[in-house]
């Protein structure tokens, strides 16, 4: 039970999570409006960027994890992507890759009869997207216009494409495929006081010099302008309508250090950050006599409809002389295949091509077995290194079925006695069809890939898992359709804000961070509206 | 053997955990490596942390390094592998496989292993040889090695270095998966994983400026 003696910190805008959507929201909010923000954060903070050099060489040294006490022990899920639970929360390790979903994301179900369109088109969330690229700094090359349409340019020049990738770019390209510089939050320029990227290429886990956009950067920013509280070891347990109101009055929290103080958070209007597990799971932890079903609840759809995406990936070597290790983590890639249709059923997907070494390492023994050492190994190595590698992968998108969802799990608990999540991930019935379909033609497309560069498909393979994930909370135009309208605000309670992942309806093909962060922007704006704006201009 | 976007991350963490890279911004050599970035006193005693005989393991190296290296780059390679192993730290929180919400910590360190493997081949050298490993001409020494290397290690792979059953193939894989390596394998600069400007990563990596072959076996 939650003890009644609680301490009580008020504030204008309460933010449950410290990752990259809250992040936005909270900067954006901070530069705009006066509002008293506070951040509550269950985890801790992270090692300052001094230390990122000398952790990033134990990871290389030893594979020791560069971001030590980054979650929580009891809160582990079973099927979770990642176990982060920190100050920057996913982002401080990710890769930084920013593309964005394409505008046929958001209306599947006119263009091709499939899954759910979306209460808002591209175009809606497009002036969010440049504003998520400009808050975090997203270097960028402008693709073919009908592949790749935005309203403005990247705000920095693109990561310039290495002798790898240039070479790789015109083996695609002679398949009919166009490619080109990944967009990428790692800065080609300085930029926002950060430093231009120097290839350390080692973005994930951790850039040694925060060329990477990562959300401490934000979060140092504004603590150090006293523009935000940010509260650490802080579990928000329940959010608490007010009596006779459906407007959530308060948050219950418990301090994590001895002796576990109760806080009463109350804020005029709560913002839930915590991505596609802890969101939902705040809402149906909130259940009560008024609520049974959890806050947010009464179409039923807390928790369900988890999206995101399964990919195909392989290995094909090529006659080219490459250089694994000139710029490894970088990429091209082409949005070729999530436009037109290129298919006669439903399948898009992005396709990416990155340098690689696989099926170039040194070995210990040649393809006879025969034992190698010392000049006979460099010998050998020397040998298969002539001819290159080129990974290749593609996202395609998967439609999720009511049933992908999170419940409560009553037999798991956290240290505070609260059900943990569970996952149960399930495809749609038209993606359950075409799965063995959709992995067959992307196997297909490897293979032409190969024959038109005179290579080999090495092996390919598919992950079981869907990646970026979201859902849990989806937007909908009418309280029967979603949990929270476009602009990510409950349908119930008025005063109660869903940000980023959590909110999508589809998981599109293409990595799915940016989109978080546009789609909280966009949130971020009306949330704005119920505050004065400032005098004294932004940052 | 498929390798998955989740084997691959994974096989990134464990190569990244391989090559033995302790280099700082806009300082292009590997300490441990070249030795550089330390005064020699300090990585002697950092090299005798490890308990491994820095002058068996250069023995060792003669015969399962190139030979490229010349014999003070042998030297060096050794003296790294060394203070390198005493740096390893046990039930210390690896990095996070993608996709899963496993924790995994750092097993017991492997160097206590590889020093008893050492005085085995000291043992060995003497009982078949009646001199020391050091002692042996290389093509003996290269015999001994071999045999132990094919007694433990099963794969194609160089496995990594942590979890090599044998101190050889643990610095040929500490020493072959490094970027110091793949510059001599490519006979380039390439520069893996060391920070530079990324305007130069459009050009072909300049060559390695050519080195005398070692000329002792």
């Amino acid at each position: 039970m939650i003890r009644s003696q609680r301490r009580v910190i008020e504030a204008d805008v309460c933010i449950v999570g410290s990752g990259i959507t809250a992040a936005m929201v909270a900067e954006k909010l901070a530069d705009e409006r006066n509002a008293r923000i506070l951040v509550v954060e269950a985890g801790d903070e992270m090692p300052p960027l001094r230390d990122w050099y000398g952790l990033r060489r134990r990871f290389l040294d030893y594979g020791e994890s560069p971001w030590p006490r980054d979650h929580l022990d009891d809160a582990g899920v079973e099927g979770m992507q990642s176990r982060s639970m920190c100050v920057g929360g996913l982002a401080m390790h990710w890769g930084g890759v920013t593309p964005r979903f394409s505008p046929e994301d958001f209306k599947t179900k006119s263009l091709c009869g499939v899954g759910e369109d979306w209460p808002i088109s591209y175009e809606d969330l497009d002036p969010h997207y440049q504003e998520a690229e400009v808050r975090m700094g997203v270097a960028g090359e402008q693709g073919p216009v009908e592949l790749d349409p935005r309203g403005k340019p990247f705000p920095m020049p693109m990561l310039p494409l290495s002798w790898n990738l240039d070479r790789l770019k015109t083996w695609v390209a002679s398949a009919g495929i166009p490619m080109w510089s990944q967009p990428s939050a790692k800065n080609s320029v300085p930029y926002k006081g950060r430093s231009a990227c120097c290839r350390n290429d080692t973005c994930t886990p951790i850039c040694p010099i925060g060329a990477k956009y990562s959300p401490d950067a934000t979060w140092r920013a504004l603590r150090a302008s006293n523009r935000v509280t940010l509260l650490t070891r802080t579990l928000v347990r329940r959010l608490v309508p007010a009596a006779g109101s459906e407007r959530i009055e308060m948050a219950l929290a418990v301090r994590r250090d001895p002796p576990g103080e109760t806080l009463e958070l109350r804020a005029r209007t709560f913002v839930l950050a915590g991505g596609y597990i802890w969101s939902p799971h705040l809402l149906l932890l909130s259940a009560s006599s008024r609520h049974p079903n959890g806050l947010s609840n009464r179409s039923g759809l807390v928790g369900k409809y988890l999206t995101g995406h399964r990919n195909v990936g392989g290995y094909i070597s090529l006659p080219i002389r490459l250089y694994p290790g000139i710029n490894e983590q970088h990429s091209l890639v082409t949005r070729h295949f999530m436009r037109r249709p290129r298919y006669d059923r439903y399948l898009r997907h992005d396709l990416r091509v990155w340098e690689s070494g696989v099926g170039k390492e040194p070995r210990l023994r040649d393809a006879a077995g025969t034992l190698l050492m010392g000049d006979q190994l460099l010998a050998d190595w020397r040998e298969r290194t002539q001819t290159g590698t080129a990974r290749v992968r593609c996202y395609y998108d998967v439609i999720p079925a009511r049933e992908s969802e999170l419940t409560l799990d009553a037999s798991r608990k956290n240290v505070w006695g609260d059900p943990l999540p569970k996952l149960s991930w399930r495809d749609a019935a038209v993606s359950r069809d075409l799965r063995a379909w959709s992995e067959e033609q992307i196997r297909s497309l490897f293979e032409t890939l190969a024959r038109a560069g005179d290579g080999r498909l090495l092996r390919s393979s598919s992950d079981d898992f869907q990646d970026h994930p979201g859902g849990g909370c989806r937007m909908g135009a009418t309280a029967a359709d979603g949990v929270v309208n476009s602009h990510g605000r409950s349908h119930e309670h008025e005063n109660l804000f869903i940000i980023g992942a959590p909110t999508m309806v589809s998981g599109s093909c293409a990595n799915g961070t940016l989109t978080f962060c546009a789609l909280a922007l966009r949130s971020a704006a009306e949330i704005g509206q119920a505050f004065p704006a400032r005098t004294t201009g932004g940052h | 053997m498929p390798l998955s976007r989740r084997s691959f991350l994974g096989w990134l963490g464990a190569l990244a955990a391989t090559v033995g890279l302790r280099r700082r911004a806009h300082a292009s050599p590997t300490p441990a490596l070249s030795g550089a970035a330390e005064p020699p006193e300090t990585r002697e005693a950092a090299a005798q942390g490890s308990g491994l005989d820095v002058a068996l393991l250069t023995k060792l190296g003669e015969v399962v390094l190139p030979g490229e290296l010349g014999a003070d780059g042998t030297a060096r390679v050794a003296r790294g592998f060394a203070q390198w192993s005493a740096g390893y730290r046990a039930r210390t929180e690896l990095v996070h496989p993608y996709g899963s919400a496993t924790i995994r910590v750092s097993g017991e360190p492997p160097a206590p292993r590889w020093r008893l493997q050492l005085q085995d081949l000291q043992r060995e050298a003497r009982a078949r040889h009646r001199r020391a490993f050091s002692a042996l001409t290389a093509g003996e020494r290269r015999e001994l090695v071999s045999a132990a290397i094919l007694a433990t290690e099963r794969g194609e792979r160089l496995p990594d270095p942590i979890a090599a059953t044998h101190v050889a193939t643990a610095l040929m894989a500490w020493y072959f998966r490094s970027p110091e390596a793949a510059d001599l394998c490519y006979r380039a600069r390439i520069g893996k994983q060391q920070c530079r400007p990324l305007v130069n990563s459009p050009r072909e990596p300049l060559p390695l400026a050519p080195r005398a072959a070692r000329s002792d076996r």
